[in-house]
């Protein structure tokens, strides 16, 4: 039926325009990239030398490049693990459909993570800012609170008024200020995957354990967390995915200057890029980033389908 | 015992809801208040008429550029949004349904673009739009955000077109329609619950995008809404005017909102997918 020449034809008319736009803007950008990674380039100069393994040596004994890591390691682990924590609690609460209100929540939950990270940022800038002092008003409120109950020691114990006096965005404190910030914007896609996944676990399950007389938690532990295992392992990629290529909410609430201490690997390979013009240099750790994520992604996805019941 | 535990779970499941919605409500109003009356009392809602005005968006739009922000914005989203969808359709349709050798190696080649890191991009792209007079243009990152945009799209459009059964394309060829023709009336409004999901994917990820967009436009003048609210930011140092950012935050996510309102369903289902294949 089909004359072979205009079978080739009608595969070019339909795959080559996508392919032309993905292969200049996309694939051989990355190629480049790859390429790129392993030569010293400034950007401005057409000249770029390959240079071997030389900008990785450099990385090695690169301080800021460890810190950033580092910086990285921590959004990862601790906002990540609040946010899947927090995320299957709440849908685990909510996978009941008599629960009052059940939709309201859904929608509101969900609301920050379809918000630009520069409006996320942007907004906690004021929840951080000394001049509006939404923390420093809540601190003293739970000192009040506290020396009303008559445990005012408590409240000395927790450096309550200290803290409520601090600058909560300057360089030593601005790692763990970006942990409450994350676990609001983020914690709303966990509820809805997690969700997703309980109403894929078949009904009969759990009337089942009622009928066994099982409790609350026998119910979570034995019939929703072992049938959630794939979306667990779609959400820990998403944790881990989305800690290591954190960049716009560091850019923004730095004010476009990231301190070394606070520089995550997505901030330091623009910084290095674009404002130091080392181009292969930046380029590198934008690979080593790349590499490292595969990496955690991998043995996340391995460890979480290995420890099956 | 139950009953009580019962209570508390749902006031905690009201206790997140608060935390959630009230930074936002918050914006909301504190955008129609004058900057005097934000520092006098950043809480206070603008109760009286007397106290709320929409001077924050008026001096946004005229004065700090915001209008051109909006429109460059608009102009970028919906021409890449346009052109990944037919792109992609395109794409999924041929590598789908016109049998070559060699198209699953295609295939393979456009999905590979969804592990790619922008970070890793960035320094090459910068000298590719340079080299191509594309740098600080809105076509050139439209088509950035087009290239980028590819992969899961046509991931997800090649399920669809591949679920679709081989009678309706032979019944079009049959009755004389070209190759273009059965694609374009056949298969795409078969394919239409696929488009929308995707699209809807695609405005969230485009419409707050940050990182292409500060690297590749420079000039103010054709900088997106993200960008403005990052330099915004930065110029409350030497001029704090609080109000007409707290309305530009408002119009940067005025889009997103009614699309959400809209579509809630759609958006979630789009997460989840994006996710789950992603």
């Amino acid at each position: 039926m089909y004359v072979k020449g205009h079978t080739y034809r009608s595969f070019l008319l339909f795959v080559g325009p996508p392919l032309l736009v993905y292969g200049v803007f996309c694939f051989y950008p990355t190629v480049a990239g790859i390429a790129g990674a392993f030569t010293e380039w400034d950007g401005y100069s057409q000249s770029q030398r390959f240079t071997g393994l030389a900008n990785f040596r450099k990385m090695a004994s690169d301080d800021v490049f460890w810190t950033a890591l580092q910086n990285n390691l921590f959004l990862v682990a601790v906002p990540g693990i609040l946010m899947l924590a927090l995320g299957l609690y709440l849908a685990a609460a909510l996978r009941d459909e008599r629960t009052p209100g059940r939709s309201v929540f859904q929608f509101a939950y969900l609301f920050p993570n379809i918000l630009a990270g520069v409006v996320v940022a942007t907004l906690w800038s004021f929840v951080y800012s000394p001049s509006f002092g939404v923390v420093k008003g809540i601190l003293e409120a739970a000192a009040g609170a506290l020396r009303f109950a008559h445990l005012d020691s408590l409240a000395s114990c927790l450096g309550l008024r200290e803290l409520a006096g601090q600058a909560w965005l300057e360089p030593q404190y601005f790692m763990r200020a970006l942990v409450p910030m994350l676990v609001w914007a983020g914690a709303g896609f966990f509820v809805v995957l997690f969700l997703a996944g309980m109403q894929n676990i078949p009904r009969e399950l759990y009337e089942a354990a009622r009928l066994d007389g099982a409790s609350e938690w026998q119910v979570f532990r034995h019939v929703t967390w072992p049938g959630l295992s794939p979306i667990t392992v779609a959400a820990v990629t998403f944790a881990i995915i989305g800690g290591m290529k954190t960049f716009d909410c560091i850019w923004v609430m730095t004010q476009q200057h990231v301190p070394d201490r606070n520089q995550v690997l997505g901030t330091y390979v623009y910084q290095q890029a674009f404002a130091e013009a080392r181009m292969g240099y930046g380029t590198a750790v934008a690979l080593v980033l790349l590499v490292i994520t595969m990496g955690f992604v991998l043995l996340a996805q391995r460890v979480l389908t290995r420890e099956k019941p | 015992m139950r009953k009580l535990l019962k209570t508390l779970v749902l006031l905690s499941l009201g206790f997140w809801f608060l935390l959630v919605v009230i930074p936002v409500i918050w914006l909301a109003y504190s955008s129609f208040k004058t900057n005097e009356a934000i520092f006098a009392d950043p809480w206070r809602p603008p109760l009286l008429s007397a106290e709320a005005s929409v001077d924050n968006y008026s001096r946004a739009w005229s004065k700090s550029h915001v209008g051109t922000y909006f429109l460059n914005s608009v102009v970028v989203v919906s021409s890449a949004l346009f052109s990944t969808l037919l792109l992609s359709a395109m794409a999924a349709y041929g590598l789908s349904r016109v049998r070559v050798r060699g198209r699953r190696v295609i295939y393979y080649v456009f999905v590979a673009g969804m592990i790619v890191p922008t970070a890793l991009t960035l320094a090459p792209l910068f000298e590719l739009l340079r080299s191509l007079s594309l740098l600080n243009s809105l076509t050139g990152l439209a088509l950035v955000y087009v290239a980028f945009s590819i992969p899961f799209s046509l991931l997800m459009l090649y399920g669809f077109f591949a679920s679709l059964p081989e009678e309706v394309r032979e019944a079009a060829v049959v009755d004389g329609a070209s190759e273009w023709q059965t694609f374009w009336h056949v298969f795409l409004p078969m394919a239409r619950p696929g488009l929308v999901t995707v699209a809807i994917f695609n405005f969230l990820g485009m419409w707050n995008e940050y990182l292409l967009a500060l690297v590749i436009l420079i000039e103010p003048e054709k900088q997106t809404m993200q960008l403005g609210i990052a330099n915004m930011v930065v110029a409350l140092n030497y001029r704090s005017d609080w109000g007409t950012l707290l309305a530009t935050m408002v119009l940067a996510m005025l889009p997103v909102l009614l699309l959400y309102s809209v579509l809630h369903k759609r958006v979630v289902e789009g997460m989840i997918m994006g996710a789950v294949k992603g």
